[in-house]
């Protein structure tokens, strides 16, 4: 069980999705993550343990390697890809009620600002470790963010902005959130905020990359 | 001599992108070959399919334009371009100020995507996007400097908000200096171009000018988005 669980993880890390997959190259004909699934699943593995020692496993490598500069961007979402097509096969078998997140995170684009491509990215390296994500989208101003906070019990915030037009309205946002007396820590990314930005609005934290603010999340509200 | 006031261009897929090899050889690096075979095809119709190729220029002649310590005034707006972009076109006699774009089509594409939940393929698509944009911007430049040998002289590279010390919030500035809805790009207060994938910038034009081969190379502002990228 623990060599279909580890194989699994490889699986999701490479991308694997099943064994006509030409992706990657050097697993041509060896099962994916779908042969596996059903291999586990018939051995009646629960899916919980499935999920936890094989896909979680498979995506943290993933997140590791991005942050150390050993994969890029593709092979993230390529691994996502997998990990999503697994999530739906287990669907069928499987409440995820049952499954224990780490937590909720609010992520949000700042009012004024449409590109979304850099919030995506850290949602699915938070989910596929095991973080709940709530995505507002693009544009996103104080009140829906106070909301959301509200409404939830979310643990954490992330903003991204990719404007140096539209980052300021990351100050706001933090302002409106500590004089509304929410006090969850707000992280900030993006291409042109740095952690002097950070500092200089009382964020949280900072981080150039999805994986920096995962280790975050994990080492302090985990 | 004097160039044609404003021009705009419907540029077809062909002649802005020669063939496919050459979209995927400028992102050869980023993308492993399997991925590159399995997606770049569809997504390459697609890009074509979806894209609606605009650029275009208001040229501004020398009596329009004035360059002084780090800022260039053209006609009554004074843009702060800082030193890295005035070392570029300090010795300029008239200036383009061009935009372009390849329309929100494509954009609807990417967002289909990703909201599907298939990043992978929108991730494609907007580096692909990206790049055809940038494509589109060095064909609306190369128009500009045949124009310009044609009369002895010679053009700058292409400087654009945002880039080189120069704040992003000009774009308001710049594009007071243009038609209204020009190329069919409009400006929001947070000076984001809508379509996203367009390109807004300035080209000089003078007999002393020339265009640097490297430009992030010589450029000293660090914090630059387009060096932090790299």
């Amino acid at each position: 069980m623990i060599d279909l669980l580890d194989q699994l993880a490889i699986c999701v890390e490479k991308g694997k999705i099943n064994s006509q997959s030409k992706i990657p190259a050097d697993m041509t004909g060896k099962d994916g993550v779908e042969e596996l699934l059903d291999k586990l699943l018939q051995i009646n593995i629960p899916p919980k343990t499935i999920i936890e020692s094989g896909l979680l496993k498979g995506m943290a490598a993933v997140g590791e390697k991005f942050r150390d500069g050993k994969i890029f961007i593709p092979n993230v979402l390529f691994s996502a890809k997998a990990m999503n097509h697994a999530m739906e096969i287990l669907k069928k078998e499987f409440l995820f009620d049952q499954l224990q997140f780490k937590g909720k995170v609010i992520l949000a684009t700042v009012k004024g600002d449409l590109h979304n491509i850099g919030k995506n990215l850290v949602r699915l390296i938070l989910e596929g470790n095991g973080w709940q994500v709530i995505d507002l989208g693009v544009d996103v101003d104080s009140e829906k963010i106070i909301q959301k906070v509200k409404e939830t019990d979310a643990k954490a915030i992330g903003l991204s902005a990719l404007l140096t037009t539209t980052m300021i309205n990351m100050k706001s946002i933090i302002e409106d959130l500590r004089n509304t007396g929410i006090t969850l820590p707000v992280a900030i990314g993006g291409a042109p905020v740095s952690q002097k930005f950070a500092e200089e609005i009382n964020a949280d934290f900072y981080s150039p990359d999805p994986a920096g603010f995962l280790d975050y999340l994990n080492k302090n509200l985990n | 001599m004097n160039f044609e006031k404003i021009k705009t261009y419907n540029f077809e897929f062909e002649q802005v992108i020669p063939n496919k090899d050459y979209i995927e050889n400028l992102l050869l690096k980023e993308f492993p070959s399997e991925i590159k075979s399995e997606y770049f095809p569809n997504m390459f119709s697609l890009l074509k399919q979806k894209s609606q190729i605009k650029a275009g220029y208001v040229w501004f002649n020398p009596n329009e334009v004035k360059v002084s310590y780090n800022v260039i005034k053209v006609k009554d707006k004074i843009f702060d371009i800082g030193k890295i972009i005035l070392r570029g076109i300090k010795e300029t006699e008239s200036l383009f100020i061009i935009t372009c774009t390849i329309g929100e089509k494509v954009e609807k594409s990417i967002w289909k995507f990703f909201n599907d939940g298939n990043s992978l393929e929108g991730y494609i698509l907007d580096k692909m996007a990206s790049e055809l944009v940038e494509l589109t911007a060095d064909s609306l430049q190369s128009i500009i400097e045949r124009q310009a040998i044609v009369s002895g002289q010679s053009i700058s590279n292409r400087y654009s908000p945002g880039y080189c010390g120069w704040a992003v919030s000009e774009q308001q500035k710049l594009f007071s200096l243009l038609p209204e809805n020009f190329c069919g790009i409009k400006l929001t207060p947070s000076s984001l171009m809508i379509p996203i994938k367009s390109i807004s910038g300035i080209i000089a034009v003078g007999k002393n000018i020339t265009k640097k081969e490297y430009e992030c190379e010589i450029c000293d502002d660090n914090f630059c988005y387009k060096k932090r990228v790299q």
